[in-house]
């Protein structure tokens, strides 16, 4: 099933990437402990602390492990063990007025605080669950996805 | 204890019941600050809003409604979340320096708060330090854009003469697009005249 759906992920997010020119990075990872990776272009990366992340990027923990991560607009994003989220869309270039923030969570623990995306324009931020769709207005939440 | 045997029996039986899928919990809680923000949970079965410190909400099927909101315990949220809490980088240290009007010389009470800007990047070791040039709204937006950028590199020059790695820092220039007081086109506004140093 997870197999599946990240399959399916993959076949959606690669073709954009093949003729994209060089994407800016979208925040950098600030804590992590134990195993961090991302997948990114069909691959599977490892990250460690001060590693950049990109849009579409999809963040994975392993074991016992953890993630802290500070995107642009000073969103805060961590992680707990064993979660996995995609950045399906993150744009963040307020001289043009274009913000957006678009999270899926498939599984595991997290916790969101939003930044200036989130203050300026709290419509542009959607965090995805699989169940369900969570809108905010400037603040801090958590959310456990457990499968069954 | 007696809990606990119903929970897990609870966990065999939708286990076997329903084979494969997922639950979602979600807990607002305060910001760092200490505000409360508001939460919309919604699917195809409904929403439920959460606007109270430590509220949640469960959902078990995108085409079920939410189930009832529940304020949790702080021992609850700590025991579901400590290993997300603890991941938490340390909130990004941000310093606003405002300037002249149409100028890119900063106000003398900007000026004095420099040292405490650079020793703050020291404090850190910061890798990572993002400067933003702001403007009011005075102007066309390309003249601000290129104000803001004006302003923005003064505090890069500093930064960088009192030790700061050039590789370390962004800048970046929001022109008047990014205002801290929101106002109509063409008003003079003093608190949007600025660049903001995040050090993260």
């Amino acid at each position: 099933m997870k197999r599946l759906l990240i399959l399916f992920l993959a076949m959606v997010i690669l073709p954009p990437f093949l003729s994209a020119a060089e994407e800016p990075s979208i925040g950098k990872i600030k804590t992590s402990s134990g195993d961090i990776a991302v997948m990114r272009n069909g691959k599977e990366i490892s990250l460690n602390t001060g590693d950049s992340l990109f849009q579409k990027d999809i963040i994975r923990t392993g074991t016992d492990s953890s993630v802290g991560i500070i995107f642009e607009d000073n969103t805060i994003l961590s992680m707990g063990p064993e979660s996995e989220i995609a950045i399906e869309e993150y744009v963040f270039a307020p001289e043009k007025g274009i913000l957006s923030m678009i999270t899926r969570m498939l599984k595991g623990t997290a916790s969101y605080l939003s930044g200036i995306i989130g203050r300026q324009s709290p419509e542009s931020v959607k965090f995805h669950t699989p169940d369900a769709t969570i809108a905010l207005r400037g603040t801090q939440f958590l959310v456990k996805v457990e499968g069954y | 204890m007696k809990n606990i045997t119903y929970i897990i029996i609870g966990l065999f039986f939708i286990l076997f019941q329903a084979g494969c899928g997922t639950r979602s919990m979600v807990v607002l809680i305060p910001d760092p600050d200490g505000h409360v923000g508001q939460l919309v949970v919604e699917n195809e079965g409904g929403m439920q809003v959460l606007n109270k410190p430590n509220q949640s909400v469960q959902v078990t099927d995108r085409m079920a409604p939410p189930g009832e909101v529940k304020i949790l315990t702080e021992e609850e949220i700590r025991r579901a979340f400590s290993n997300a809490l603890s991941a938490q980088p340390l909130p990004p240290a941000k310093f606003i320096l405002y300037f002249l009007q149409d100028s890119n010389e900063l106000t003398n009470e900007s000026r004095a708060l420099l040292p405490q800007i650079i020793q703050t990047i020291q404090d850190r070791s910061s890798s990572d330090i993002v400067i933003s040039g702001h403007t009011d709204t005075v102007g066309s937006n390309d003249y601000n854009y290129r104000l803001s950028l004006e302003r923005a590199k003064v505090l890069y020059g500093i930064l960088l003469e009192n030790g700061a790695d050039s590789s370390s820092i962004t800048v970046t220039s929001h022109g008047e697009g990014n205002p801290l007081i929101k106002t109509d086109d063409n008003v003079a506004e003093p608190r949007n005249r600025r660049v903001e140093v995040v050090i993260k």
